[in-house]
C-alpha cells in the first residue's frame, strides 16, 4: 500500500517536543498493557484456562494457583491493579509450557530480533535512499524507471515467500549462505563468531528489508527531486561545489528527512514482518517464539511478547526521533541558542 | 577606464520547450570594467537573470543551452571552458548573490560552515584559517557577535541577516566580479538601503566589479556607473548612468524612466490624471520573429522598424542603443 | 491539470477520471492482471476440474513432468494448479472483506475526528496512533488464538489493524471539505450533523478514499497470506498463503509448490496496487507525482 503519499502531508508536522513524545510513548506502552488485560478476559472461556495454556489440560491445582496470583475471583478493578503491579515489577507471567518466567524467555530472544530488525532497517533505508538519490539525478533515466517499477513490485511481494525464494536461490542452489538459524556449531573466537552471525543474518535481513527498501527508494527519489529544485542547491553550485557534493552533501542531507520519518512510522510493520522472516529462517528471536507459543497455547508468553514488541517499537521510534532532530536543525533549537 | 575584465559578445541562449526552441537571449552584448558597477535593468522575463546564469555557466541543464557567442573573462572564453575550470571560477573569481535570502541557504548546515565551504573550495588553507576568514568576513558585512553567529543556522536569522551572509559568502574569496541578482527585492525597504550601502562600501574596499540586476530603475540609477537595458532577451541600450537615465535614446528606456514616480510631478497631478505607463505587454518569445522586439508597443515605430534586424547604434561616446529612430542616425 | 481546490460538484467528474485512468498504462495493465486473476478464480476450477484437496497424482512431481499436472504436485500429490485456481477466491474475498471492514472503521473514525475537531480529534488521533504503532501481525495472531480461527475472525482481525491510514485520509478530507460553502449552506438551513457527515461531505470525500481502499485490499491480501502461512487462518480454507505454509517443510523437494502460489499472490497484489495507484492519480490531482 502506498502510504507514502498521505504521509507526505503528515511528515512536516513532526514538531512535538521530546517531552511530549516521551509521555506519549509511555502512554502507548500502558495502553498495550491495558489491551492485554482486557483481551484475556474477552476471550471465550475461563481466563484461568486461557492463562494456563497447554490446550486446557491443566490440572485443578495449577488453575487454582493461577486464580490466586491473578486474583481472578476478585472484582475487575482489583485484578487490574494487581496486573499493573506485576508488570511494573517486571513479572510478565509464567510460561506453563517452559515452566519459566516469561520475562526470562523474552530476554533470551530479544537480541536476535533486535539484530534482525535493525540490520533490515539499515539495509532498507540505506540502499533505498541511495537508489532514490541516484534515480533523482536523471529523472528520465533508466534507474528512475527502475525505481518506479521496483517500488511497486517490491511492495507487492509477500515477505515470507521472498525469504523462501532467497533461501532456495542462495542457500540451496548456490549455497553461499547457511540455510537457517543464527549461528553455526563450534565456531570459536569473537571475530569468527561475528562473521558467522553476519552470514546467517544476511538473507533474513534482506528479505525483511526489501519491501520497505522499495518504498523508501520511491520516497527518496521524490524528496530528492524536490530538494534539487531548491534555491540553496543553486547557491551551492554558484559557489563552485562539485556536482557530487551538491547531490550527496547538500542535497542528501535534506532529502533524507522524510525517509527517516517514514521509517519511524513503519516500525510496527517491520516487527510484523520479522515474525514471518524468523519463521522462514528459523531465526531464534521473539517472532519465532510467538508463533511457537501460539500453537502451544502458551498465552502468557504470547501476551508478553506483544508487550515486549510494543516496547521495542516505542524505543526504536524514540531513537528515530532523536536521529531526526539531530538531522534537521530546524527542530532542534526553539529560537536561538 | 581600464580594459574590460568581462566582455560578452552576441550571446545567444536557447531553451527547449514543448513548442520548440525559444531564444531567451538574443545577441546579448556588453562589457564590464574592473571596479565598475554595471546595472542591468528590465522587466521580468527580459533575460537579465539568464544573462548572469550564462556568465556563471549555470544555465539550467536539460533544457537550456548557450548556442553561440562568447563570454570573455580576462581574455578567456567561458563558453568554451571545461566544467572543472568553471567550478574554479564560480565563487572564486566571479560570485553571485541571489534574490531570495530566505531559501538560498541550506537549512541543515550552519552559516559558518557554508561560508567556510566557499573558502575550502577555492583555497588551500588550514581549518583554523578558514574559521578566521569566516569570522572576518562576517564582521565586514556587519553581523554583530560573529563568533557566535557563525554557528547559527539560517532559520535563526532574519531575512536581512541572511542576505548579509549571502554577501559574505560571495565576498570571502575576494572575487573580481560579483553578480547581484535582485539582492534587495525580497527585503524590507529600510533593510534594502542598508544592504545596498554595504555592497557599495565593500566594492570600494576591494575594487570589485559589480553587476547589479534589478527591475527597479530607481535603485539602478542611484547605484550604477553604467547601465544596460534589456528587453525580450535583447540588449537595447548601454551607456554610462547619467547618459542613459537623463538622455535616454531608446523609446523603451524613455518609457521606463518616465515610470519612476516623481513626487513633484505627482503632487501637481489632478485626480483624474493617470501615472505614465508603457502601453501593451511583453511579447511572447516564441512568436516574436526577427525585427525590433519593441516595435509593437513603440509610439515611433513604423513598418520598416518591424523588419529591422536590430543592432547597436551609437548615440554619443560609449552610449549605444538599438533603435533606428535615434536623432541623427539612419539605419 | 485541474486546478487544485476546485469546489467539487456532488457528482464526481467520472468521465475525466476514467480517461486519466486508462491513459495510465500501468493502471490499465494492473486492471488486466486483475481481470485475469478474477476470471481464473471464478471459472478456473470448473474448467480445469481437478480437485485441490485430494491426492490426484504422484507426489513431488515437477512442473510439466506429467502433463496432467502442469504445475506439478506437492508432497501428498495434490495438484498445484488446482490449488492456485481454487485458492484465489478465498484469498481475494478475505482480502476484500477485511479491507471493507478496515475502510468502514477508518471512515467512521476519520470523519468524526475531521468534522468535530478539537478534543474529539485529539482523542481519536491518539487512538489511531496507538493502532499504528502496535505490531499488526502480532496483535492479530493474539486475536486469532484467543478466539478460534475462522473466516470471520480473520476478516475482523485484519480489518482491526488496517484502518489507521484510511482514518487519517478520511480525517484530512473531512477537515478540508467542512469549510466548503455548500456545507455552510447546509448548516445554515439547519441540517443535523449526521446528515452533513454522511450525505453531504462523504460523497465528495469518496474519490481519494476509493483509491486508498483499493490499496488496502492489496495489503489485506498480503496480511491474510501471512496469517495462513503461519497456520493461523481458517483451517478449512486452502488459500494461497496456506499452500505456501503447508509446503514449507518440503521446499527443497518441491519448490514449485511454494513458488507458484507466491507468484499468484504477487501478481494479484501488484494488479490491485497498480489499479489503486491509477485510481489515486485519476481522482486526486493533488497527489500527482511529477
Amino acid at each position: 500500500m502506498d502510504t507514502a503519499r498521505p504521509f507526505f502531508t503528515v511528515v512536516g508536522k513532526l514538531e512535538t517536543s521530546m517531552k511530549q513524545k516521551l509521555l506519549f510513548s509511555i502512554g502507548l506502552v500502558i495502553s498495550v498493557v491495558i489491551l492485554n488485560f482486557f483481551l484475556i478476559r474477552l476471550a471465550p472461556g475461563d481466563p484461568a484456562i486461557t492463562l494456563a495454556g497447554q490446550a486446557g489440560g491443566a490440572d485443578e491445582e495449577t488453575l487454582a494457583h493461577i486464580r490466586q496470583i491473578y486474583g481472578l475471583d476478585k472484582p475487575l478493578f482489583t485484578q487490574f491493579f494487581l496486573y499493573i503491579g506485576k508488570m511494573l515489577t517486571g513479572d510478565l507471567g509464567t510460561s506453563y509450557f517452559y515452566n519459566l518466567p516469561v520475562l526470562d524467555l523474552i530476554r533470551e530472544r530479544v537480541f536476535p530480533t533486535l539484530l534482525l530488525v535493525i540490520s533490515s532497517l539499515f539495509i532498507s533505508v540505506g540502499i533505498g535512499t541511495i537508489l532514490g538519490v541516484l534515480a533523482a539525478r536523471n529523472p528520465r533515466g533508466l534507474l528512475s524507471y527502475f525505481v518506479t517499477f521496483f517500488s511497486l513490485g517490491g511492495y507487492s511481494v509477500p515477505t515470507f515467500w521472498l525469504g523462501q525464494m532467497l533461501l532456495l536461490a542462495f542457500a540451496w542452489y548456490y549455497p553461499i549462505f547457511p540455510i537457517g538459524g543464527m549461528q553455526g556449531f563450534r565456531v570459536e573466537g569473537f571475530l569468527p563468531q561475528v562473521a558467522d552471525i553476519a552470514m546467517h543474518l544476511f538473507l533474513p535481513a534482506l528479505s525483511l528489508g526489501l519491501a520497505f527498501m522499495a518504498q523508501y527508494s520511491r520516497v527518496a527519489r521524490a524528496s530528492m527531486l524536490e530538494v534539487l529544485g531548491s534555491d540553496f542547491i543553486r547557491t551551492a553550485r554558484a559557489k563552485g561545489a562539485k556536482e557530487s557534493s551538491v547531490l550527496f552533501v547538500h542535497g542528501l542531507r535534506n532529502a533524507i528527512l522524510p525517509v527517516i520519518t517514514l521509517a519511524g512510522l513503519q516500525l510496527g510493520q517491520v516487527i510484523s514482518g520479522a515474525v514471518l522472516v524468523e519463521t522462514v529462517f528459523d531465526w531464534p528471536g521473539l517472532g519465532r517464539l510467538a508463533v511457537d507459543s501460539i500453537f502451544r497455547r502458551d498465552y502468557p508468553t504470547v501476551m508478553g511478547i506483544l508487550f515486549a514488541s510494543a516496547v521495542v517499537v516505542v524505543v526504536i521510534n524514540l531513537l528515530t526521533d532523536v536521529v531526526y532532530r539531530w538531522a534537521d536543525p530546524r527542530l532542534r533549537t526553539n529560537g536561538g541558542h | 577606464m581600464s580594459d574590460p575584465i568581462l566582455q560578452v559578445d552576441q550571446l545567444c541562449v536557447d531553451f527547449k520547450t514543448k513548442s520548440g526552441p525559444v531564444r531567451v537571449l538574443n545577441d546579448v552584448s556588453f562589457s564590464l570594467s574592473a571596479g565598475e558597477t554595471l546595472g542591468i535593468v528590465g522587466e521580468s522575463g527580459c533575460g537579465k537573470s539568464m544573462t548572469s546564469l550564462a556568465v556563471m555557466g549555470l544555465v539550467p541543464k536539460p533544457n537550456g543551452k548557450i548556442v553561440s557567442g562568447s563570454i570573455y573573462y580576462e581574455g578567456e572564453d567561458l563558453v568554451q571552458a571545461p566544467e572543472k575550470r568553471m567550478r574554479q571560477i564560480r565563487g572564486g573569481d566571479i560570485s553571485m548573490i541571489f534574490q531570495e535570502p530566505m531559501t538560498s541557504l541550506n537549512p541543515v548546515f550552519s552559516v559558518g560552515k557554508q561560508i567556510g565551504e566557499a573558502v575550502k573550495l577555492h583555497e588551500d588553507v588550514s581549518r583554523k584559517e578558514i574559521n578566521e576568514r569566516v569570522i572576518d568576513v562576517l564582521t565586514r558585512v556587519g553581523i554583530p557577535d560573529p563568533v557566535k553567529r557563525a554557528n547559527d543556522f539560517p532559520h535563526q536569522m532574519s531575512g536581512g541577516m541572511r542576505q548579509r551572509v549571502m554577501i559574505a559568502m560571495a565576498l570571502v574569496c575576494k572575487p573580481r566580479i560579483i553578480i547581484a541578482d535582485e539582492p534587495t527585492t525580497a527585503l524590507d525597504v529600510t533593510v534594502q538601503a542598508q544592504i545596498l550601502e554595504l555592497m557599495l562600501k565593500l566594492q570600494e574596499e576591494e575594487n570589485t566589479a559589480v553587476i547589479l540586476i534589478s527591475h527597479d530603475m530607481g535603485v539602478i540609477s542611484q547605484v550604477s556607473d553604467r547601465v544596460l537595458v534589456m528587453y525580450a532577451g535583447r540588449t537595447i541600450e548601454e551607456g554610462d548612468c547619467v547618459s542613459v537615465v537623463q538622455e535616454s535614446a531608446h523609446p523603451y528606456t524613455k518609457g521606463l524612466i518616465s515610470c519612476i514616480p516623481d513626487i513633484e510631478h505627482t503632487k501637481n497631478m489632478a485626480f483624474s490624471d493617470r501615472l505614465p505607463v508603457i502601453e501593451g505587454i511583453v511579447p511572447n518569445l516564441i512568436t516574436i520573429g526577427d525585427g525590433c522586439a519593441f516595435a509593437p508597443r513603440c509610439t515611433l515605430a513604423d513598418d520598416a522598424c518591424r523588419n529591422w534586424k536590430t543592432g547597436p547604434v551609437q548615440v554619443a561616446g560609449t552610449h549605444l542603443a538599438s533603435c533606428r529612430k535615434i536623432d541623427g542616425s539612419m539605419a | 491539470m485541474k486546478p487544485v481546490d476546485t469546489i467539487p460538484k456532488p457528482q464526481s467528474p467520472l468521465r475525466e477520471a476514467v480517461v486519466v485512468f486508462f491513459g495510465n498504462w500501468a493502471a490499465a495493465f494492473g486492471l488486466l492482471i486483475l481481470m485475469i486473476v478474477i476470471f481464473g478464480s471464478i471459472f478456473g476450477p470448473a474448467i480445469y476440474g481437478v480437485s485441490p484437496q485430494e491426492t490426484v497424482n504422484a507426489p513431488f512431481l515437477g512442473p510439466m513432468v506429467d502433463s496432467s499436472s502442469p504445475l506439478g504436485t506437492d508432497y501428498i500429490g495434490r495438484d498445484v494448479l488446482a490449488g492456485i485456481l481454487n485458492g484465489g477466491s478465498a484469498t481475494i474475498m478475505i482480502g476484500a472483506a477485511a479491507a471493507l471492514v478496515a475502510v468502514v472503521i477508518g471512515i467512521t473514525i476519520g470523519s468524526l475526528a475531521g468534522y468535530y475537531g478539537g478534543l474529539t480529534d485529539t482523542l481519536l488521533m491518539r487512538f489511531t496512533e496507538f493502532f499504528q504503532v502496535l505490531p499488526a501481525l502480532l496483535f492479530v495472531m493474539v486475536l486469532m488464538t484467543l478466539f478460534t480461527p475462522s473466516i470471520q475472525t480473520t476478516v475482523i482481525g485484519i480489518g482491526l489493524v488496517m484502518w489507521p491510514p484510511t482514518a487519517r485520509l478520511a480525517r484530512a478530507e473531512f477537515m478540508r471539505l467542512k469549510t466548503m460553502d455548500y456545507v455552510r449552506a447546509e448548516r445554515a438551513m439547519g441540517a443535523r450533523d449526521r446528515r452533513i457527515i454522511w450525505q453531504v461531505i462523504l460523497p465528495n470525500a469518496m474519490p481519494p478514499l476509493i483509491a486508498a481502499a483499493a490499496l488496502v485490499i492489496g495489503v489485506s491480501i498480503l496480511f491474510e497470506a501471512g496469517l495462513s502461512f503461519l497456520g493461523l487462518g481458517d483451517p478449512n480454507i486452502r488459500s494461497w498463503g496456506e499452500m505456501i505454509g503447508s509446503n514449507r517443510d518440503y521446499i527443497f523437494d518441491s519448490p514449485w509448490a511454494v513458488f507458484f502460489p507466491g507468484i499468484a499472490i504477487f501478481l494479484t497484489v501488484l494488479g490491485v496496487s497498480l489499479v489503486g495507484d491509477g485510481l489515486n492519480d485519476a481522482m486526486n490531482p493533488r497527489f500527482r507525482e511529477r
